[in-house]
């Protein structure tokens, strides 16, 4: 899965940047009081994104 | 396209020379640094290049991913670049960052400091490595 997860990376710039916007949450994360709504509104669009969106891709693997 | 580094656990000169290059192609570029470093994330055992710039707690993080990832694109091959999974962006009044900067200040050009197992204001760094803080 690493490797396809890398090829995806590399050849998909749209998945690149929304992985990488998810990457930065933490279960920490859950409790911050500090995140801004365009944050918090990049990560939800990052993860929930029909095309290109981390889940979409990830349910590719389920 | 560019090779990418391999990010290691323990931080190589090809990190340190990949991310070095990247600010001087975020500079070149002008994107605006803050704060750029290696930095050591002891519970995921990772390396992240943190990048802090303005503006992206009021436009969010996306925009600003955008931008590196098309400044990524423009370093040539034959160099070596940092893949965009191992860079975060924070806004530059990040907390830690900002932590960071009440003990470590440089100029605005680009540094090398190791900071290895410290505590700055009850906040613990395991190893980071720091090319800029402003």
């Amino acid at each position: 899965m690493k490797v396809e997860y890398l090829k995806e990376i590399q050849s998909n710039p749209e998945f690149a940047n929304n992985w990488a916007v998810t990457k930065d949450w933490s279960e920490e994360a859950r409790y911050s009081t500090v995140i801004s709504e365009a944050e918090a509104r990049d990560l939800y669009s990052a993860v929930t994104a029909r095309k290109n969106g981390v889940l979409t891709w990830l349910k590719k693997w389920w | 396209m560019a090779k990418e580094v391999v990010v290691t656990q323990t931080l190589s000169e090809d990190m340190i020379e990949a991310g070095g290059r990247l600010i001087d192609h975020l500079d070149r570029g002008n994107f605006p640094v803050h704060a750029a470093l290696w930095l050591y994330y002891l519970e995921a055992e990772l390396w992240r290049l943190v990048i802090a710039s303005p503006g992206i707690k009021s436009h969010g993080p996306r925009k600003t991913y955008m931008r590196v990832q098309a400044i990524l694109s423009q370093i040539p091959e034959g160099e070596t670049r940092v893949g965009i999974q191992n860079i975060s962006v924070v806004d530059a009044d990040d907390l830690f960052i900002s932590i960071l900067r009440s003990a470590i200040k440089t100029g605005q050009g680009i540094s090398g400091i190791r900071f290895s197992r410290n505590t700055i204001d009850g906040i613990f760094v395991e190893d980071a490595y720091i090319y800029r803080l402003i």
